[in-house]
């Protein structure tokens, strides 16, 4: 049973994490159309500039806002200089021309930074582990993952739902051009949205950053993920980034840590934790497959998108 | 909708559309100039490394882990080889040169979490050639990124293209089972500084395979043995999911005896909470780990992060110098098995840590040690061939004798060209000189140790 | 069955326009596909000759590689399906011929089958189970549309590329070596590069015709037809799910094809013919050679590969360049080498 609580919350820690990253991606969709391969390599740099601001400072909310702004900042580069040019392109050349972003990235990042690993530490006031139950310590930053991802939920519900900004943001997304009818800047609307979510997909990277080692390409994982977790959610859906995310990370670890046994029933312990290892990698797309049949367009898209 | 696109695009459309043009065509021109002036494809020697650094590269690393980040520069960023660049031709005006010149094809791993494991056999390898000073070494280094068919294709160009007398460098034995058949199965004398996955030291041994480092599974042995005698009976052993994860955790077995739990998780992992979560439910007396590399820093932090007090061993490979500083004063007193250990009582490794510290600025890891042995290995069979690596045959020869002063003492090659050595008992303290931490070497384990592979090798002695 | 693609299909942006052969292939682009083959078929005695004999192999992956992103460039530059997986069904044809060369060598059995490492038995099969594989993943991602179509392909192709990481018996992640396997093609030995690149090139131009033939065809029409206004070929009655999904399985077949093609050549089996970052390379060569003209792929294979082949002495940071141009390429000239050649004024439609 203890085994099981925490799996849980490594799941839900691991799901948290995926929506910090997939929240802005399906915002981003959702509202400008655009396919971005490069929201990974966001993450990345979030990392990146998180690792180096935190080696020279040792003080690890220096580093989260640090990661945070670079996110930002870059995301804000890239939309201005890139992504604006391709709104009005087909898919394909979105596809493209982030995919080249995203092998400029991973080169780039090599050589700003070397081809060594960095690493981020966890603060040092959540590097303790907190008793979830009796016989049970979980570690603090965890369980503050899981904290930062609520918030984010809650933040991104509130402008969405509750601001003007947000209005802007669900009216454009069914009618594109009311938004731009009614005087709505739609290009600084663009902008802003693009760097939250870039800022999100910083956060994410830094927060993750502890159990990573921060190098070269560590976005793409996640990029595909979160690519998942819009398809199981669908496009646009805050909703369904939320759902599709814990569902993607409680499936993932639930699989690692019981499909070993359940081989183990029928072939060798050695086949088995090898096998259900491997197995277990591909839990999350199964998932994919049994939504893209039953929901098409996920399980909150809207029918028409 | 594209008419209006098109409209915008007129204006700098032009000026897009010729550089595209220019820069497709320049690539295709400048293949072809390549192919043309091929044979003065720049070559990289030990002696140029440290001056041929035009790339610019930052390395502004205040805080990086204690690699020797300097000597990074030379392999990211070869030489360009212009057609009228005069570098390649420049090489013979070394003066130390008097042995001859050896060509060799370094493929190792140079990035992700283990970058500094190839590092370090790169550097000690240069190093051998350097203190020498008798041979031209040119040394052809690739990173493989720890891919196999990535490095299989390195390989291949390898062997084709640039025409190696003899090949090393293999950091991970996954990569070691897609390059190693092919070179030696083309007649080219491979030398592992570190990877030595089971197979090739049993029924698929090869008389031009040759291992400087250990048999995968030794290791582990020596940790098995200790582990058990230590009086533990229930263990559960993690390592990643590949050849020498299996190897170690067979090796370990094999001398200790059957595990509660074997865990196997992907090769370059970082996050081992469902590990560690599974670790406190099996609750064993002991924890034994594998984890090379960033995996091993990243497992033994969030090990201790967990709260967990279960004691871990590992092997050397779980424990060098770069993860022990990383993990910092907690790993001071945790025991792992070597066959080497810095502070190793003989003149061969005196030389070899103070000129290691002397370049590079740090002590070297076990890894550094086995490029070295390596290196010497080479150079002893150049030696025994007048200095030239061309006679495969009385290279093999040579290279069986292993007439070298190892850094480890003793070293003498089984009859599948692996080690026969002593395994030794570490313990992680802080060095009283220089203050960083390191092992030290508390006690013998296992003595004159061979492979359990030998006796499936058909070669002969 | 109800077609889910036809009621918003009119919402959907106005595809691909910059497809060459949206009216139809010009004799130039023939005169092209020629020019460029006869190169091609010359290219390995000239390396050879020149003293490069190292560049054959690299030349059959150029033709191997270029068959697959030709097929791509059939879906999409004429199908207007962008998809970011065809790297699954490269590994799905290099896991069928490389498991039945595995087994032959282990004299061990697949299913009760004994392997073989003859190609005139595993390249069809390979060709079958794509055809096979494309349908299933077609069917399931063609229900998608738009974005939707590309994250999906993009996400069923980690799902087999992890698929293929757990097939301990081939290596799991590490893949495994068949360097003993012979390149038996029917009664040849296909063992020298040489003979292996004409096999492979004889390949190349079968597909190349077929293709063209077949872009040209009824069923062409109504695929490019799709492309451009699905909800219009809807009301003409066709059932346009049906012939994407029959374009999509054709190129996974033959995509599947030079998946197998691969592993003969390179004699190593691993999933990293499935990782996601070939499937974008394949979306590269398409559009460096230039979409919708076939034979792109294949110069845009060419360019790719004498771009590495070129900068590995100098860099290595060789991709950074390759995006760098890919953007240029993208903003500059959309329409690639092909159409950079080819282009004359009749530049954007």
């Amino acid at each position: 049973m203890n085994l099981f609580i925490e799996q849980t919350l490594n799941g839900l820690q691991l799901g948290f994490t995926l929506l910090m990253v997939s929240a802005g991606l399906t915002l981003i969709f959702g509202i400008m159309n655009i396919i971005n391969l490069a929201h990974g390599s966001l993450f990345m740099v979030g990392a990146f500039v998180a690792a180096d601001v935190g080696g020279r400072t040792g003080n690890y909310l220096l580093a989260l806002l640090a990661g945070i702004a670079g996110a930002a900042v870059a995301g804000l580069i890239v939309e201005l200089g890139l992504i604006r040019r391709l709104y009005h392109r087909d898919h394909l050349y979105q596809v493209l021309a982030t995919f080249a972003l995203v092998l400029i990235a991973n080169q780039a990042v090599q050589m700003i930074w070397g081809l060594t690993p960095r690493s981020v530490s966890a603060p040092a006031f959540l590097d303790r582990t907190v008793p979830v139950l009796p016989g049970l310590p979980y570690p603090a930053y965890r369980l503050a993952i899981i904290a930062t991802g609520i918030a984010v939920i809650v933040f991104l519900h509130l402008l969405v739902e509750r601001t003007r900004v947000g209005m802007w943001i669900r009216a454009g997304r069914t009618h594109r051009e009311l938004v731009g009818a009614f005087g709505v800047n739609v290009r600084l609307l663009y902008t802003l949205v693009f760097a939250v979510g870039a800022g999100l997909a910083g956060l994410a990277g830094v927060v993750a950053a502890p159990f990573l080692s921060v190098e070269s390409g560590i976005g793409d994982h996640f990029l595909i993920l979160s690519f998942v977790v819009i398809v199981v959610g669908g496009i646009g859906s805050l909703k369904g980034a939320l759902y599709g995310s814990l569902m993607l990370g409680l499936a993932d670890t639930w699989a690692r840590t019981y499909l070993p046994d359940l081989f183990g029933q029928f072939v060798d312990p050695s086949t088995a934790a090898t096998a259900g290892a491997s197995v277990a990698s591909a839990s999350i797309y199964l998932v994919m497959v049994v939504v893209l049949v039953v929901k098409p367009n996920g399980l909150f898209g809207l029918a028409d998108e | 909708m594209g008419g209006t696109t098109n409209l915008r695009r007129t204006r700098s459309w032009w000026l897009w559309r010729a550089v595209a043009i220019v820069a497709t065509f320049g690539i295709l021109a400048a293949a072809c100039g390549d192919d043309d002036t091929d044979d003065a494809a720049p070559a990289e020697t030990a002696e140029a490394a440290p001056e041929a650094a035009p790339e610019p590269e930052p390395a502004a690393e205040p805080e990086a882990a204690p690699e020797p980040e300097p000597v990074e520069e030379p392999e990211a960023a070869p030489e360009p080889a212009e057609e009228t660049e005069p570098e390649p031709a420049a090489e013979p005006e070394e003066p130390a040169v008097v042995g001859g010149q050896v060509k060799v094809g370094m493929i190792t791993t140079l990035s992700t979490g283990a970058a500094y494991l190839g590092e370090g056999i790169r550097d000690a390898f240069i190093l051998a050639f350097e203190l020498d000073g008798r041979y031209e070494l040119d040394l052809i280094v690739e990173d493989d990124g720890r891919d196999p068919a990535f490095a299989q294709q390195l390989a291949d160009r390898m062997l084709t293209r640039d025409e190696v007398d003899v090949m090393t460098g293999i950091v991970f034995s996954n990569v070691a089972g897609a390059v190693v058949p092919q070179v030696v199965n083309a007649g080219t004398i491979y030398i592992s500084p570190n990877a030595a996955p089971s197979p090739f030291a049993g029924a698929q041994c090869h008389e031009n395979y040759f291992v400087a480092s250990w048999q995968n599974d030794n290791q582990a042995e020596a940790m098995g043995v200790y582990v058990a005698d230590q009086g533990y009976e229930s263990v559960v052993a993690l390592a990643p999911n590949y050849q020498a994860g299996h190897d170690l955790v067979a090796g370990f077995k094999r001398f200790f005896g059957e595990v509660d739990e074997e865990i196997y998780t992907e090769l370059g992992a970082t996050d081992y909470a469902q590990a560690i979560a599974q670790i406190r439910e099996a609750n064993p007396e002991a924890v034994y780990f594998f984890y090379p590399g960033g995996m091993g820093i990243a497992f033994v932090q969030q090990y201790i992060a967990s709260g967990l007090e279960i004691p871990i061993f590992g092997p050397m490979s779980s424990f060098d110098e770069v993860i022990v500083d990383a993990i910092g004063d907690v790993s001071l007193g945790l025991f792992n098995s070597s066959f080497w250990a810095p502070d190793m009582d003989n003149e061969a490794n005196r030389v070899f840590v103070e000129a290691y510290r002397e370049k590079y600025g740090t002590t070297p890891t076990a890894y550094a040690a086995q490029g070295y042995d390596a290196a010497l290995l080479l150079i002893s069979a150049l030696d025994a061939n007048g200095g030239s690596a061309s006679d495969t045959a009385g290279m093999r020869e040579a290279l069986k004798a292993a007439d070298f002063d190892s850094v480890r003492g003793k070293f003498r090659f089984n009859t599948n060209n692996h080690p026969i050595q002593d395994w030794y008992l570490l313990e992680v303290i802080r060095d009283p000189v220089h203050g960083d931490l390191t092992n030290t070497i508390v006690a013998t384990i296992l003595e004159d140790h061979e492979d359990a592979y030998a006796s499936d090798c058909s070669l002969t002695g | 069955m109800s077609d889910p693609q036809t009621a918003p299909a009119s919402r959907e942006r106005t595809g691909i326009r910059l497809g060459l052969w949206a009216r139809g292939p010009s004799r130039w682009h023939i005169a092209l596909t020629v020019v460029f083959l006869a190169l091609l078929s010359v290219a390995p005695l000239w390396v050879e000759a020149s003293g490069r004999g190292y560049l054959v192999t690299v030349l059959t992956r150029v033709v191997i590689f270029g068959l697959a992103a030709m097929s791509l460039d059939f879906v999409m530059g004429y199908g207007g399906m962008v998809s970011l997986g065809h790297a699954t069904f490269l590994g799905a044809g290099a896991y069928t011929a490389g498991a039945l060369t595995y087994h032959s060598l282990d004299g061990s059995r697949l299913l009760g089958i004994p392997g073989t490492d003859q190609a005139l038995v595993t390249w069809p099969l390979a060709t079958v189970v794509g055809a096979l594989l494309g349908l299933v993943i077609g069917g399931l991602s063609l229900r998608t549309k738009g974005v939707y179509f590309i994250m999906a392909t993009l996400a069923f192709n980690q799902m087999i590329y992890f698929l293929f990481n757990a097939l301990e018996i081939y290596g799991g992640d590490d893949g495994v070596g068949l360097f003993a396997a012979s390149r038996a093609i029917g009664p040849l030995d296909a063992s020298d590069d040489i003979v292996f690149f004409y096999v492979c090139f004889a390949v190349l131009v079968v597909f190349t015709v077929i293709l063209n033939l077949v872009v040209r065809a009824p069923f062409g029409r109504v695929v490019r037809g799709c492309r451009s206004n699905m909800a219009r070929m809807a009301a003409l009655g066709y059932q346009t799910y049906r012939y994407r999904l029959a374009a999509f399985a054709l190129s996974a077949a033959i995509t599947s094809l030079a998946g197998a093609m691969a592993v003969t050549e390179s004699q190593f089996l691993s999933p990293s013919f499935a990782e996601w970052t070939e499937s974008g390379e394949l979306l590269i060569m398409v559009i460096v050679g230039g979409l919708g003209s076939l034979i792109g792929g294949v110069i845009g294979a060419g360019a790719l590969f004498l771009l590495e082949e070129l900068s590995i002495d100098i860099t290595d940071n060789w991709q950074f360049f390759v995006g760098i141009g890919l953007l240029a390429i993208v903003l500059g000239a959309p329409r690639g080498l092909t159409g950079t050649l080819l282009g004359g004024r009749r530049s954007h439609d």
